[in-house]
């Protein structure tokens, strides 16, 4: 009898144990923390924490699981299956558009929310439960290009890097071209691309007078190296933003009259959160910060979504986050639209004698 | 600028940096009778190694490549003695040693990115540009064309008359004959993996200054130099340089009219119609089957 009694007790302490984590908000995070785009996953990690850790200090239940997607669709989708049917996660956030893509199906097919970084927009279309965070290719490439022309660039080449996003990237060229009476002539390369040589003489050869240029940071080192070998010194405006292209590193570490006056921009981001990460992170570079907010305002948002609706359904999630205007980023945004971005407010640069000043770009 | 004179000139060094990697892969291949795909791990090993050496560590530039090239040739022996002649004493098959390679060429890869990051690492040079017949062409390069025809010359050399060459290709041609007349096999295999090893040390250290290092970066270069060594003789290392030059030019030239992302399809392309019509390579001899 006694021991009939304590199972039952033990039963119903299991289930009550079980009640109290099941209260606890479960979100998978789906990082580059190895593969090219480790600079990125790897900040961002400082972000999410601080989330947590800001979370839980205010009476919050979070857990986030943090998986590696090797900057690959491949491992992408292994991590996201794992966190949806293993780990039972209720949202998930995800970097760059293959991983993100990867993910994608699975995120519709078990009515999960994700919040995802990446250039490129094709995910919305495909997924009713997935938010946007970063820049816009087809618009920076648009202002990008139509900066160029309205310096009196006639021919502009579009140096793009083949992703899911540089279909944007040249709609918005494109576009410009057709504004400014301008030709724009288009030289695509791929992830693995080493050699740039013959691009760039293809570009003497065509006469470019300027380039936009879509690509990351070892794309841009080997790029800003070989045009100065080749003497093919033409404005370049980097289509995709300073920590993704024009870094620290390739300021560092490229040719000095290769990099004069090239145009790059950057995000705003919110002085009290600098100040915590400093706080936390004294080594953390300017970078490393925007990373960092962007995994911290994921992680934010998708616990106040899911905080409001608890047990309901990913649309309820999804239309409260994109609601949720009292919630102030760390990135200097406006929150989410209509259309599910949260759109960042680009800060244009150029890099002049050893430094970048800033430059008004309309 | 003379931009054909440019296009060449981009096609020849493409095609000199496949010929680095071609030679080492393609003289391990005539000798052990397997495709030693390590030999990219070991070439980006070198890489790394020399970042280490140079811009870590700070050491003077010279004794960071003899650092270096000895740490690349000792990696060969090392992967030769722990793995492929363990494999060899059970009498495994050549698809068992390939296999055995790509599983080393995987844990090196793992090993240099746990060890290095997976950020991409420069060996800051100075690299003065030169103008050549109209084009532009720096000191890096015109230093990997020089290197790889130099070691062509040096490997022939090697292999036609000194009597390491001679035991290299007796054993080449058949090891059991070979025994029989005072040749060991295993003592071979070892200088051929020091002396392989040692031109992948070269090649990591000229591509390293040359590129980007990249954990990667030994697995797409072995490739190339294997395709260039199919396209002029995988079982001989003046084919396989040759071959890599002809790979080279074909890439600049095709992505000259072609966007650039199809690089990559026009080696495969060159690769497939060789091993269809011309499988033996440009150099290679035909063994008709009585």
């Amino acid at each position: 009898m006694k021991q009939f009694i304590a199972l039952i007790a033990f039963l119903f302490l299991s289930a009550c144990v079980q009640v109290e984590q099941s209260e606890s908000i479960k979100i998978g995070a789906v990082l580059p923390l190895s593969g090219w785009g480790a600079y990125w996953g790897s900040p961002e990690q400082k972000g999410i924490a601080l989330a947590v850790d800001e979370i839980r200090a205010q009476g919050g239940k979070i857990e986030v699981i943090i998986e590696d997607s090797k900057t690959g669709a491949k491992d992408a989708a292994t991590a996201g299956s794992k966190l949806i049917n293993i780990d039972k996660v209720q949202g998930i956030i995800s970097e760059f558009a293959a991983p993100s893509s990867s993910i994608s199906p699975m995120s519709v097919e078990s009515r999960i929310p994700v919040i995802y970084d990446a250039l490129s927009k094709k995910i919305l279309s495909e997924n009713p439960y997935a938010l946007k965070v970063y820049f816009d290719s087809e618009k920076e490439c648009y202002v990008a290009t139509k900066y160029l022309a309205q310096k009196g660039y006639k021919v502009i080449g579009g140096v793009i890097l083949n992703l899911d996003f540089s279909p944007e990237c040249k709609r918005g060229m494109d576009k410009t071209a057709g504004e400014n009476e301008i030709a724009v002539k288009y030289y695509d390369f791929d992830a693995d691309t080493t050699d740039f040589k013959t691009i760039i003489t293809k570009m003497q050869n065509d006469k470019i007078e300027s380039v936009v240029f879509i690509g990351y940071e070892d794309h841009a080192l080997i790029f800003f190296k070989q045009r100065s070998d080749l003497g093919f010194i033409v404005p370049v405006f980097t289509g995709t933003s300073k920590a993704d292209t024009f870094t620290d590193k390739v300021i560092s570490e490229s040719p000095k009259e290769s990099l004069e006056g090239t145009i790059t921009y950057d995000q705003k981001i919110r002085e009290g959160f600098v100040q915590k990460m400093n706080a936390r992170h004294p080594e953390i570079t300017d970078p490393d910060l925007f990373a960092a907010a962007t995994g911290y305002d994921e992680i934010m948002y998708l616990y106040r979504g899911l905080s409001k609706c608890s047990g309901k359904s990913a649309e309820c999630v999804v239309s409260a986050i994109m609601s949720d205007k009292d919630y102030q980023s760390a990135l200097e945004t406006e929150g989410f639209g209509a259309d599910r971005v949260m759109h960042l407010i680009p800060s244009y640069s150029t890099y002049s004698k050893g430094e970048l000043i800033p430059l008004e770009v309309e | 600028m003379a931009i054909a004179t440019q296009l060449i000139l981009n096609g020849i060094i493409a095609g000199a940096i496949y010929a680095l990697v071609a030679s080492g892969f393609s003289l391990i291949y005539s000798v052990t009778k397997f495709m030693h795909f390590a030999h990219g791990a070991v070439l980006a090993l070198g890489a790394y190694l020399m970042y280490s050496f140079a811009v870590i560590l700070g050491l003077n530039f010279w004794l960071a490549i003899l650092l270096t090239l000895v740490c690349s040739g000792f990696a060969g022996v090392v992967m030769d003695q722990l793995v492929y002649k363990q494999l060899r004493k059970r009498k495994a098959s050549g698809a068992v040693l390939l296999i055995a390679s790509i599983a080393l060429m995987t844990l090196i890869t793992s090993l240099i990115l746990a060890f290095w990051g997976a950020d991409v690492k420069t060996v800051p040079t100075v690299n003065p540009v030169f103008d050549f017949l109209g084009a532009r062409i720096t000191l890096t390069q015109i230093i990997i064309v020089v290197v790889s025809v130099v070691l062509l010359l040096g490997l022939w050399l090697l292999m036609k008359k000194t009597k390491l060459g001679k035991a290299m290709r007796a054993v080449a041609d058949n090891k059991d004959v070979a025994m029989t007349v005072g040749i060991n096999p295993e003592r071979i295999y070892t200088y051929t993996f020091i002396i392989g090893s040692f031109l992948a040390g070269v090649a990591g250290i000229l591509i390293g200054i040359e590129q980007n290092l990249y954990p990667q970066m030994g697995l797409s270069l072995v490739i190339k130099g294997f395709t260039g060594a199919v396209i002029g003789s995988l079982a001989s290392v003046p084919g396989a340089v040759l071959g890599s030059f002809i790979l080279g030019l074909v890439e600049n030239i095709g992505i000259w009219w072609l966007p650039s992302g199809y690089k990559d399809a026009i080696a495969f392309v060159l690769l497939f119609i060789f091993l269809l019509f011309r499988p033996s390579g440009l150099l290679g001899v035909k063994v008709r089957e009585v």
